[in-house]
């Protein structure tokens, strides 16, 4: 179906990851920005959850082999299909022949292109994402290179219009993205109370930056040293994508989708789930602000994205 | 400008003998620890997530992790509320009293020394005892898989005779093999693939704890005890 023509070892075959895993010691993987991965797979007809590529090294170029459908969203690029420019967050088919060239994102950090039916790659434990660590998943647990050759699920006619959508809180973010400073919401985690009455202060009234040592794994932030009232031993628990963790220098980490599944350092908040995809677009260089919320408050953020998802994808099917 | 909140209206749940925190809007954390590691705790903790591992099925639970003296859980806060989510876990924990988990045996064959050789050597020295001896008490211990983590079927396993307890090194060395037998801290533990680590090693095995492809993908569960037998010894 098409062909990677550009390398960059950092190319990954993702969806949304692996449920049920971590207790063996398995992340849970899939795509850093789940919306923009989901809404790429439903602009071609796939379910939200199909096997996509997220892009980390740009520019990424690939060739068709034959009519296809694709998306790119995530990131705000530059698209080239031959010599015709295509929007970002758009449906569009490719004619066998004509190469697709994905810039480097002048507002964010990743994109994600689908394709109609989804790439074909065999799951492993579930999921076709990408697990690096393991060497499991996409395509045979490594991430793409020049000359890998990708086939679709499925090729069958497909006769749509294209079609562009923007997911309502995308615009607002990239203007956060412009001016160098994205708000999160964080909820208070286990070791909260035992950080300083300064410490606390500079974690909601200070930005953190998101230093060049950032990856899947996680992002290591830099800013006003967090420190706690007394000397804590731990011992080695479950951690999710958005806890935040202080090690002993006081410079937070952020764990994100290839975490390790257990850790023992303190955790001062946890990103809200509905809030990831945005710290998966964050360069380094970019400042991140936390916003303290009550559970209620989160747990009505995520019912307010869920249902913009839902309407939009509802949307969309009107369109298709 | 926002204000901390106290921590009287962070909803974290106390009981008698546990903490819950919210780990995210979707995740709880269970934490029985009273400092150092406790195996009765343990062994509670086991039947809780064999408990909560059953209700995958009518609830949705996505993932269910042991730790160490604690347990998390994560579930869909769109239709399992998290204040729905603690009284689960309290209702199962209560259930945990008194109860204790089969576990399975299982031996793995060894080879000391080898590549570890060196690591061998040098813990002789510093423990001041003979390789013979340090060989004769980790073959001869059973140990319990506390917990799996950190890598894909990393068994931590405790049960290590204190004599052999080692500080881990204050940086990782890169590509420690797989299969390689290791002890950092008190525990004892099998490289489930070649990647770094800062524990000491002791030597090798040939059992595969970790195959994405089998239905149970890792060889050890939390709960079993495990006897590693004296295969050979390349000193």
């Amino acid at each position: 179906m098409m062909e990677v023509i550009s390398g960059g070892a950092l190319n990954l075959i993702q969806d949304m990851g692996r449920n049920g895993y971590m207790n063996q010691g398995i992340s849970r993987g899939g795509a850093m920005d789940m919306l923009a991965l989901s809404l790429a797979n439903v602009l071609v007809g796939n379910q939200p959850d199909t096997a996509a590529i997220e892009i980390n090294i740009f520019p990424f170029r690939v060739k068709f082999e034959e009519d296809v459908w694709f998306a790119c969203t995530g990131g705000n690029s530059a698209i080239m299909l031959d010599d015709e420019s295509v929007s970002v967050w758009w449906r569009k088919q490719a004619k066998a022949g004509q190469t697709l060239v994905i810039e480097r994102p002048r507002q964010g950090m990743r994109a994600y292109l689908a394709v109609r039916s989804g790439i074909n790659v065999p799951p492993v434990l579930g999921s076709a994402s990408t697990d690096l660590k393991c060497e499991i998943g996409g395509l045979s647990g490594r991430a793409l290179k020049r000359g890998d050759k990708l086939t679709a699920r499925e090729i069958h006619l497909w006769k749509r219009a294209s079609l562009g959508i923007i997911p309502a809180p995308v615009p607002d973010f990239w203007r956060e993205l412009s001016a160098r400073t994205v708000t999160v919401k964080v909820l208070p985690a286990a070791e909260f109370s035992e950080f300083t009455a300064e410490a606390l202060e500079n974690f909601t009234r200070t930005a953190y930056a998101v230093t060049p040592q950032s990856s899947r794994l996680g992002y290591r932030l830099s800013g006003a040293a967090l420190l706690k009232s007394r000397d804590l031993e731990l011992l080695s628990h479950g951690i999710v994508p958005g806890t935040i963790q202080v090690p002993p220098d006081g410079q937070p980490i952020v764990q994100l989708a290839d975490a390790n599944t257990c850790g023992g350092y303190p955790k001062i908040a946890t990103i809200i789930e509905s809030e990831l995809w945005k710290v998966a677009q964050c360069p380094p260089g970019c400042q991140l602000r936390f916003e303290l919320v009550s559970i209620d408050a989160a747990l009505h953020h995520l019912h307010e994205f869920h249902s913009q998802q839902t309407l939009l994808i509802h949307n969309l099917h009107l369109y298709s | 400008m926002q204000t901390v909140p106290n921590v009287s209206d962070m909803n974290i749940c106390t009981g008698d003998d546990f903490v819950i925190n919210h780990a995210g809007a979707g995740g709880l954390l269970f934490d029985a620890a009273r400092g150092k590691y406790q195996s009765d705790i343990q062994n509670r903790i086991w039947l809780l997530a064999v408990m909560l591992e059953e209700r995958k099925t009518t609830l949705p639970v996505r993932e269910v992790i042991t730790g160490v003296n604690n347990l998390l859980i994560t579930f869909d806060p769109l239709h399992l509320t998290p204040l729905q989510a603690e009284e689960e876990l309290i209702r199962h924990w209560n259930q945990t009293r008194g109860k204790t988990l089969p576990g399975r045996d299982v031996s793995l064959p060894v080879i000391y020394g080898g590549e570890a050789r060196k690591d061998l050597a040098q813990m002789s020295v510093e423990t001041a005892l003979s390789i013979e001896r340090i060989i004769e008490l980790h073959s001869e211990a059973v140990y319990t898989v506390a917990c799996l983590g950190s890598m894909p079927g990393f068994a931590y396993m405790t049960g290590l005779p204190p004599e052999l307890a080692r500080p881990r090194l204050a940086s990782p060395r890169m590509g420690i093999p797989k299969g390689s037998v290791i002890i950092g801290g008190e525990q004892t533990g099998v490289m489930p693939c070649t990647a770094p680590s800062g524990w000491h090693l002791l030597g090798s095995t040939t059992a595969d704890m970790f195959n994405a492809n089998a239905a149970s993908p890792c060889l050890l569960r939390p709960g079993d005890r495990v006897h590693f037998e004296v295969e050979g010894i390349d000193l």
